[in-house]
């Protein structure tokens, strides 16, 4: 060993690199297991953004890669949840993760809005990636103007 | 084993899945208004090809750039921000821009044979490897 860092100050170095590299590629065989494709739930994705005037709410959201009948849109009253599967790409014979950033598994937010929507008139769209959502004011809550009477 | 654990590190940690701001290259001025994101990228590896699958969302085959010079494939997807008329944004945790990342190919990888497709979002760009037969082999005579 001794000999080994006279001739090459850095080899010993190298070696250590190239085995934790190793290491972190059979971990990613272990966990990619496409046929479990077991995922954790998770909490900080996808991010939304939230709009509104006085009646109605867009609710948007970045979820490339899914269909539009993969996601799971739910209203109660003044909660929103979005939830959804995203798959793992399918890894061919002897292909490998060279880098992995992508989300992919399950995933369930719960986003509580200003205010009650109806579930009736609201309407989402998920167009390249992008799910947009737009809630409605039940009509009793909208704000009425009172004709009043004399007399 | 512990597989709760285990199963975690399928995803990176939170922080990175949130979506960042690409740094603006030394010397170069956006020209564009929108801000510039990085998107996420997956990138695959096999014998015969390298694989990217890059998130953009909100981005379609009209709006996907892709360029070649020297060995750096750069991706630029195009974004116009959406402007609800008459809303007001209330409540925000991303924002809207273009996205743009660069790549470095090695020589290995055949430049003529790149495909690229965008399907709800995701932009895959295959990236062939040059055929293993096509090297060139030097026989060395003994002699």
């Amino acid at each position: 060993m001794l000999s080994v860092h006279r001739n090459h100050p850095w080899q010993a170095f190298d070696k250590l690199m190239r085995n934790s590299m190793n290491l972190g590629r059979d971990l990613d065989r272990m966990f990619l297991n496409p046929l479990t494709r077991q995922r954790d739930s998770f909490a900080g994705w996808p991010q939304f953004n939230l709009w509104t005037n006085d009646d109605e709410i867009i609710v948007t959201a970045e979820v490339p890669g899914l269909e539009a009948d993969q996601i799971d849109v739910d209203i109660n009253n003044n909660q929103l949840t979005v939830s959804a599967t995203v798959e793992a790409p399918e890894l061919a014979e002897g292909e490998s993760y060279q880098r992995r950033e992508r989300f992919s598994g399950s995933f369930e937010r719960t986003l509580r809005l200003p205010f009650a929507v109806d579930q009736e008139k609201s309407e989402a769209r998920y167009v390249d990636g992008v799910l947009e959502i737009r809630l409605s004011k039940p009509e009793r809550d909208k704000p009425r103007k009172l004709s009043v009477k004399a007399g | 084993m512990n597989n709760s654990t285990d199963l975690k590190t399928t995803n990176p940690p939170s922080h990175e899945l949130q979506k960042q701001e690409s740094p603006t290259p030394e010397g170069a001025e956006p020209t564009r208004e929108t801000r510039l994101y990085r998107p996420h990228v997956d990138i695959l590896d096999s014998a015969d090809k390298v694989t990217l699958r890059v998130n953009l969302p909100g981005v379609n085959e009209e709006r996907t750039d892709l360029t070649l010079e020297k060995n750096i494939l750069t991706i630029r997807g195009h974004i116009d921000p959406p402007h609800y008329e008459g809303f007001e944004l209330v409540y925000g945790e991303y924002g809207v821009g273009d996205f743009e990342r660069s790549f470095q190919l090695t020589n290995e990888i055949d430049r003529e044979g790149i495909q690229a497709s965008v399907r709800n979002g995701i932009l895959t760009v295959e990236l062939p490897k040059v055929k293993q037969a096509s090297k060139q082999k030097i026989t060395v005579a003994a002699g």
